[in-house]
């Protein structure tokens, strides 16, 4: 079983602040978030409302991959 | 009309003075909630149980029981009012559970212009009010009820077809053709794009119906089981799911629709549909605006985060209390993703603009005070802002 959880924003926003455009891919092949579309979305929705309310306007864009663990599958 | 009942408000009441104990309405009651004294033999209300369903108003053949939604005086009034204002002499009487959008009603009933009545189940309306509205000069009535088996309230699709067909009996012999009131039921059901599903499972593990299963590699519904409540669709990772008239596109296009409406500090409630039992032609401050969903199940933190980014201020979601949900599941799993959001949305300091509530229409004042509370705590969140 994998378990995972989402980093605190505070320190997503500090691995964003050098940039401006972000690509967030979620991943359709697994069952714990991130892992889909809706949840990609809605990460960067509150990445866009925190970034605002720091001063900061990013340009988001979200997708996902298949099943972004298997390397075979990047070659 | 003021209910109380210990000194709180409620939906509706047993008068003793007017009550023979016929026991008809404990006999149409799907709730159990009304039985009669073994020592008084009056005839007794337990709230608690009681869903709002107004069941028993429209059976009791003595007037006896009182409610303060959708009385036979205030449906007159409105449908008098209304045939003026829609200028048109043909009646359409909908369950909201199946009939959210007036214009696809419209289509099932092959006309444009109609009077909408909007009820949630149209077991409530009783016979009287049909016979009552015809000297107005309605010349066609129309009824949109939910299957049978998907009715929130049990029996309120199966009654009416009972009456529907006694009436039409009557009214046939009194000159008025056959088939003056015409009964069409309808469901709302899920939707599924097989080429988006990513087989996760979530919605076969989710469903309170067990209407969803996983096959060739894609989820698959049987639409018999499916009650239309949304959770799947709130949960499929990847949109492969949508919900008849709630989809994912129309809900956003909404909140952006009317945050633009709004005054500030905006206020958008989204609120489950029998959670709270509006007055005909409810109307709002113009700082609050309400999006009814099917249950609270529904509630999409996507939509909650996308209102937030249309400037929204606060969020109000009102859900049923967990043993009055008519999806089983649904607000359990509402309050759980709400409580899962703020979390989240503690960390860009919005936590305390979204407020979880759950209101039941069997006490009236309920959802009322929420909104009121949640209102000012907002506006004054706001306030202090600006001045700083």
């Amino acid at each position: 079983m994998i378990i995972t959880s989402q980093k605190p924003l505070d320190e997503i926003f500090d691995f964003l602040s050098p940039y401006n455009s972000i690509l967030i891919t979620g991943c359709d092949g697994c069952t714990q978030p991130p892992r889909g579309l809706r949840e990609a979305k809605t990460l960067a929705q509150l990445l866009d409302l925190g970034g605002k309310s720091r001063g900061k306007n990013f340009k988001f864009r979200a997708i996902t991959l298949p099943k972004q663990c298997d390397l075979s599958l990047h070659s | 009309m003021e209910l109380s009942d210990n000194k709180q408000k409620v939906a509706l009441r047993i008068n003793e003075e007017s009550c023979s104990s016929c026991t008809m309405c404990a006999s149409a009651c799907p709730f159990d909630a009304i039985k009669k004294d073994s020592e008084t033999g009056k005839m007794l209300l337990e709230i608690e149980k009681c869903q709002s369903c107004a069941i028993c108003y429209s059976t009791c053949p003595a007037g006896a029981i009182d409610v303060i939604y959708y009385d036979i005086d205030s449906l007159f009034r409105y449908i008098k009012r209304a045939k003026q204002e829609y200028e048109s002499d043909s009646l359409v009487i909908m369950c909201k559970g199946c009939a959210p959008d007036f214009e696809d009603v419209g289509k099932l009933f092959g006309t444009s212009n109609f009077i909408p009545l909007s009820v949630p189940c149209v077991g409530r309306i009783p016979s009287e009010i049909l016979l009552k509205i015809i000297p107005l000069g309605i010349k066609s009535i129309n009824i949109l009820a939910c299957d049978e088996d998907y009715c929130r309230f049990d029996r309120g699709s199966s009654i009416t077809g009972r009456r529907v067909i006694a009436l039409n009996l009557v009214l046939e012999q009194l000159g008025y053709g056959k088939d003056m009131i015409k009964l069409k039921r309808h469901t709302l059901k899920v939707k599924v794009d097989r080429n988006k599903c990513i087989a996760c499972g979530n919605c076969a593990f989710y469903c309170p119906y067990d209407a969803a299963k996983l096959e060739s590699g894609a989820a698959s519904f049987d639409l018999e089981l499916c009650r239309g409540c949304g959770l799947c669709v709130t949960l499929c990772p990847a949109f492969a799911l949508d919900l008849d008239h709630w989809e994912e596109d129309l809900i956003s296009a909404l909140i952006s629709k009317l945050s633009s409406e709004m005054k500030t500090p905006k206020i958008m409630v989204f609120r489950c549909q029998w959670s709270t039992f509006p007055p005909l032609g409810e109307e709002f401050d113009s700082n609050v605006r309400v999006i009814d969903l099917p249950c609270a199940a529904r509630v999409d933190p996507l939509h909650i985060v996308e209102a937030f980014q249309n400037s929204v201020d606060g969020i109000l979601i009102a859900a049923c209390p967990e043993e009055d949900c008519k999806s089983k599941t649904g607000s359990k799993e509402a309050k759980r993703s709400t409580t899962a959001l703020k979390k989240i949305l503690s960390q860009i300091g919005l936590a305390e603009r979204l407020h979880f509530c759950s209101v039941s229409p069997r006490y009236p004042d309920t959802f009322r005070k929420e909104l009121q509370q949640f209102k000012e705590r907002i506006e004054s969140d706001c306030s202090q802002e600006t001045r700083q």
